[in-house]
């Protein structure tokens, strides 16, 4: 229990895959994003990044190890989670149409496969269990939702501050990410 | 909303962005670098070939990464077997070439291979040149060396934020800034590294 938690922690805050590793980082440039869809967003790559490491999993365990094809991990994975973000789209077609645009546009395509690209290649290279993949897909994604919510709303903000002509856009997006990110490293002593 | 396409620049940094956690030094910038631009001239060139038969955005995006993670699969064991101890530091950001988004946002109006390829190497140079930028400026702040040689009196260390993901995203944040700075809005379009 206690090591679930510190997991939490630990995906989440220290190692959040947007502040500490980058993955999927692309999703944080949108500047029009209101934080509801961010917070919709978010759960749906949560839920993608938990259908591809368990996926890949499966995959590197009944497949790739036994026929000794570790060297098609990358395409492999690539594939795994293309197809679990296609499936998660068709169901977000029928139960909400709206969030699926958000989805469909490339960045957020992109970001969502990079996170989840991103957790499987880890799963692989700390050789964790189903359980512990599927907990890493998890937290991991939860943690991406609480990034680009955290982003969202400063987006909103910076839009009615009064920031120098040539940090507009790109520049102070990228500079609030870093100060972000710094927040998030205050975690470090926890887990 | 479709902002991606809008500038060389922003597709740029948004593609260092990615590269921040491992190009911590010129050696694994240049290296990370290299490796992306080599797959992304050659799946552009071979997703070049296959253009005419994808129509929607989704679905070029969907073929663009199957093609490019073919190339990074390549990449990777290539760069393994070169120099192994980079390929180490790198970790997976060496395979998550892959879904670079250098790779993946590019505008759908080239045709044929002639001006993909072409196409493909400026963006690979101004890439592997910001990344390698960037690690220099990174090691030199960190530990005073740029590709391994001694810079900064030893022992001197400027700050050792620089090495980390925060450090790369505000330096890669000024710099952006500066970019603007020195490049006044020419209609729009901005095609300078940084």
């Amino acid at each position: 229990m206690t090591r679930t938690l510190l997991f939490l922690v630990s995906c989440v805050f220290t190692q959040n895959f947007v502040f500490a590793r980058l993955l999927g980082s692309s999703a944080l440039f949108d500047e029009d994003r209101r934080v509801e869809t961010a917070l919709g967003l978010g759960l749906v790559t949560a839920v993608i990044m938990t259908l591809a490491s368990v996926g890949c999993w499966a995959l590197d365990r009944y497949a790739l190890t036994p026929m000794k094809a570790e060297y098609l991990r990358v395409l492999a994975y690539v594939a795994v989670s293309l197809i679990a973000a296609v499936l998660v789209g068709l169901c977000l077609k029928a139960a909400f149409p709206k969030l699926n645009d958000a989805l469909n546009e490339a960045g957020m395509l992109i970001a969502v496969n990079c996170a989840a690209l991103g957790v499987a290649l880890l799963n692989a290279e700390a050789g964790y269990g189903i359980a512990d993949a599927a907990l890493h897909g998890l937290f991991g994604g939860l943690g991406f939702m609480l990034a680009i919510t955290l982003m969202a709303g400063v987006q909103e903000r910076i839009k009615y501050s009064h920031i120098p002509e040539p940090m507009k856009g790109l520049p102070i997006t990228l500079i609030s990410a870093s100060l972000m990110a710094l927040a998030f490293m205050g975690f470090m002593g926890i887990a | 909303m479709a902002k991606w396409n809008d500038s060389p620049l922003f597709r740029l940094a948004l593609a260092a962005c990615a590269a921040l956690v491992a190009a911590t030094n010129a050696v694994n910038g240049l290296t990370l670098g290299l490796a992306t631009g080599c797959v992304l001239v050659l799946s552009g060139a071979v997703a070049a070939l296959l253009d005419n038969f994808i129509a929607d955005e989704k679905g070029r995006v969907v073929l663009f990464m199957v093609i490019s993670a073919v190339f990074a699969g390549i990449a990777q064991m290539i760069v393994k077997a070169v120099c192994g101890g980079t390929a180490a530091a790198l970790g997976i950001y060496l395979p998550m070439i892959a879904v670079n988004c250098l790779l993946l946002a590019r505008p759908a109006d080239e045709n044929g291979v002639g001006p993909a390829v072409s196409d493909g190497v400026k963006q690979a140079l101004g890439f592997i040149c910001l990344v390698t930028l960037l690690g220099a400026l990174r090691e030199l702040m960190d530990v005073g060396t740029v590709f391994g040689a001694q810079v900064l009196p030893k022992g001197l260390q400027l700050t050792a934020m620089a090495a980390l993901p925060a450090g790369g995203l505000l330096l890669l944040g000024l710099l952006a800034g500066l970019a603007n700075l020195i490049k006044p809005k020419r209609s729009g379009k901005e095609d300078e590294a940084a």
